[in-house]
């Protein structure tokens, strides 16, 4: 129990430490004085803060420093390696060791492991001109012997472009691995140049760290191999197509004839090392057999279809799991037609892929999970799926069907929805350009938004006119309100006037005979008192003449004869008979004087 | 009247929509040096039409004379105030004229009552303080007569809101007026003119423009246009390489 934590608890941390890998290496274990000795900090899995912290070095100087950065991508998984290189001069013979090298990498330290370097007198490293050990001598390079450079034979080390096969269908898998054969132990293989492969479908194996190395002889001879790279390719094209040569830069290291003796391990210098290329002859699919939709798909596949639960609540979703699992180009499969569900609401599916690439191709599986909700119960039925491929081991097109799956739908209907998935919501507006709107019709009437009211007669007409009223009613306001004010004594002003205007009219009357004489001198006088006091004259009487006469200090005498005239008139009036023109005349006399003596004594 | 004279001059067409017709088929061919002669054949039998020259605008401006499109499009505005079309084309061909001039963002209230006044026709400013002297007049009446003491601050209200719109809708009448009685404003139409410091060639240059470049006139004098541009540049330029609104 508590081992098996123990190991859990280490796989654990285990593959956290996978993700950062920091390492220490070096070109060398053993090198001349004379030599240079490459220490390589190669980080991966994340981004150091700051440069390595080398310890101190005892017996080297470090004479330079350079820094490389590689990113790969395998299986669509990015790593990136950062690598520091140093130069370090030895400085004297014997063992050294390099210690601990610590770097932080994302807020963790990591170190290394110490190396152990031996130095020895003079130089093992190979020089101008660049070369191998004899492989036939085993002695070669030891100690302070002459050494002889000796050209690499072309059978010696080779790039094998290995096919799983040459003559394929369209779609159908093919395994391509580059091999290394080397009699040597190379160091460092890097690939140089790897050109794009057109015309297939490329999917990545990962050969995992460590290349697992063979021993292999080939024609007689005994080989080192290893190989290099390997993928899963699947034509797309028909026809002849070919994997381009991939080229490949290594070292070797210099021992004996027999490639694993390490003991005399020096580097050479490294040399470029070109695959063949390969052709490989694509057929297309056979028409015969083809249904309308098959969509490409070539291998061996199993369709598969599962729901969650076998009887569900109406209202209560369940999940229908179609899945397509096999060997071959799993990545173009596409999702079979769910047929048209009645009595569901169906969502769209969550689609998973897991896919591997090995050495025997590309295996894994596709699923597609739709969520239903039958919306009516009954026993229901989803499906029949059909799934069709080509297998190119029979050369014949296989349909895999599964299903109807049968489902029984408990409870009541529930109200369906009006329109689940019939509507699925478009892209945003696109702009494609900008351009000026089109041009416009002729109008009914052309030019006819000349003449505007501002030049109409009535627009001026309609602003003098209300100034002009507003003036009007102003001035007519004004006078208004000053007779008004004055009335009083405008009237009392016109009094006499009027008067001896009645008076004339009287004396008209007078030379006519007329008897309307006297009501024209009463009237006259009447006015008159009227006028004088500011009082209608058609309320007076002759009592209240009386007062009024005496409240404006008209003497006793004047107020006696005014009254007598007064009366005359009364008199001629109402009694019949004419009379003479003389009475008549002397009594307008009379009047008048009479008037003038009044409003000389009238007081205000 | 001016159509009659227009008939003489193209006897192929009988109306004018059939001529409007026969340029929009040229334009739609992309004929747009033949479109622009129809419109300009048109004009020059003295027809002042606002759609006339909005399709005049467009057929320059397709025939990638920007210079021609936006002073065709300014016309139109004149004529055509609110009209929308009118008013977009005028800002895609006015995009494109770009010269860095601009003169610096109006305030919101301010850039409003622009674009108030940039919109209002004559007649309808006319319209305006005609309505406000009636309105205003009638509410002084009531003032004075003084009857009736409840309607009092209506009248009130209704004089000074009158005596307002009254006076800004007579001042941008009077502006309107003023600006196209004297065509304040010019387009260049060659594809560059200088600004120079005085009414002659000799005279040094003070900024290169381009066309479509809209200006205020300030006066002329010996074939030259004072003018100044958005940013408050002031200078000189040719007369034949600008043309007023």
């Amino acid at each position: 129990m508590r081992a098996a934590l123990f190991f859990a608890l280490l796989a654990a941390t285990s593959s956290a430490a996978q993700d950062v890998r920091v390492e220490a290496t070096v070109n060398a274990e053993r090198i001349g004085v004379e030599d240079v000795l490459e220490l390589t900090i190669s980080i991966s899995g994340g981004d150091a803060e700051g440069e390595p912290q080398l310890p101190r070095l005892d017996g080297f100087r470090v004479s330079g420093r350079s820094t490389s950065s590689q990113i790969q991508i395998v299986n669509g998984r990015m790593s990136s390696t950062r690598s520091y290189i140093y130069q370090l001069l030895p400085q004297k013979e014997g063992a050294f060791e390099i210690g601990a090298v610590t770097v932080q990498v994302d807020g963790a330290a990591h170190t290394t492991r110490p190396i152990r370097v031996e130095v020895v007198g003079g130089s093992l490293a190979p020089r101008r001109p660049r070369g191998l050990g004899n492989p036939i001598d085993p002695f070669e390079g030891f100690g302070g012997r002459a050494r002889r450079d000796v050209q690499l034979k072309e059978d010696d080390v080779f790039v094998q472009t290995e096919v799983s096969k040459r003559s394929v269908f369209q779609g159908e898998e093919l395994v391509v691995t580059y091999r290394l054969y080397s009699r040597y132990v190379p160091l460092g293989p890097e690939v140089a140049d790897d050109p794009p492969l057109t015309g297939f479908w490329v999917e990545e194996v990962d050969l995992g760290g460590e290349p697992k190395v063979d021993r292999r002889t080939v024609e007689g001879k005994e080989y080192i191999s290893f190989p290099l790279k390997q993928r899963v390719l699947f034509p797309t094209e028909s026809g002849k197509l070919e994997i381009p040569p991939l080229t490949l830069s290594t070292a070797f290291r210099l021992t004996s004839g027999d490639p694993f003796d390490a003991f005399f391990a020096r580097s050479s210098n490294p040399i470029t090392l070109r695959s063949q290329p390969v052709t490989i002859e694509v057929t297309p699919l056979p028409s015969s057999g083809r249904s309308a939709d098959f969509n490409g798909a070539v291998g061996k596949f199993e369709l598969k279809a599962k729901v969650s639960q076998e009887e569900v609540e109406a209202g209560n979703p369940v999940t229908l799991t179609l899945s397509i699992g096999g060997k071959g180009n799993l990545r173009s499969v596409v999702a079979p037609d769910l047929p048209e569900l009645k009595g569901f609401r169906a969502f769209a599916p969550k689609t998973d892929e897991k896919a591997r690439a090995g050495g025997s191709g590309l295996e894994g599986e596709k699923s597609w999970e739709y969520v239903l909700v039958p919306e009516s119960p009954g026993i229901k039925e989803v499906g029949p799926w059909r799934f069709q491929y080509f297998d190119p081991e029979t050369k014949k097109y296989v349909t895999a069907s599964v299903g109807p799956l049968q489902m029984k739908v408990t409870g009541s209907a529930v109200a369906a929805s009006a329109n689940v998935g019939s509507a699925a919501p478009r892209g945003e507006v696109t702009l494609l350009r900008e351009d000026i709107r089109f041009l416009k019709p002729a109008p009914s009437r052309l030019g006819a938004d000349g003449r505007s009211f501002h030049e109409s007669p009535f627009f001026y007409g309609s602003m003098a006119l209300p100034v002009l009223w507003n003036l009007a009613l102003l001035v007519y306001l004004r006078r208004q309100e000053k007779e008004k004010t004055h009335s009083h004594l405008f009237r009392s002003r016109r009094a006499h006037r009027m008067a001896r205007r009645r008076l004339k009219r009287a004396a008209k009357l007078a030379s006519e005979g007329s008897k309307e004489f006297y009501e024209e001198i009463a009237a006259a006088l009447y006015r008159y008192v009227g006028d004088k006091s500011a009082t209608s004259p058609s309320g007076l009487t002759s009592s209240s003449i009386e007062s009024l006469l005496a409240e404006h200090s008209v003497p006793e005498e004047s107020r006696r004869d005014f009254q007598d005239v007064l009366g005359k008139c009364e008199e001629a009036r109402f009694t019949p008979g004419a009379r003479s023109r003389e009475d008549m005349e002397s009594l307008r006399a009379r009047t008048e004087k009479l008037i003038v003596e009044v409003e000389r004594h009238w007081s205000k | 009247m001016t159509w009659a004279l227009f008939l003489l001059l193209q006897p192929a067409f009988t109306t004018p929509q059939d001529a409007f017709r026969e340029a929009e088929t040229l334009y739609q061919q992309e004929r747009y040096a033949e479109a622009i002669e129809i419109y300009e054949s048109i004009r020059a039998s003295g027809v002042e039409d606002g759609v006339l020259y909005y399709n005049l605008g467009n057929a320059s401006f397709k025939a990638g004379r920007l210079g021609f499109a936006v002073l065709s499009y300014e016309r139109a505005r004149k004529l055509l105030p609110g009209d929308e079309d009118v008013r977009a084309n005028l800002a895609f061909a006015t995009s494109l004229v770009s010269e860095g001039v601009a003169p610096p963002p109006l305030p919101l209230a301010i850039g409003w009552a622009v674009d108030l006044y940039q919109r209002a026709v004559p007649g309808f400013l006319a319209w305006a303080v005609s309505l406000s002297f009636l309105v205003g007049g009638a509410a002084l009446t009531l003032l004075l007569l003084d009857r009736w003491p409840k309607l009092r601050t209506t009248a009130v209200a209704a004089l000074v809101g009158s005596a307002v719109v009254a006076l800004f809708s007579g001042a941008s009448l009077v502006a309107k007026l003023r600006a196209e009685s004297i065509r304040i404003e010019a387009v260049v139409v060659t594809e560059n003119a200088y600004v120079r410091s005085g009414p002659s060639e000799s005279s040094p240059r003070l900024a290169e423009i381009h066309e479509g470049l809209k200006m205020r006139v300030l006066g002329e004098r010996e074939g030259f246009l004072q003018i100044s541009l958005a940013n408050g540049l002031t200078g000189w330029v040719p007369r034949e390489q600008v043309e007023r609104i």
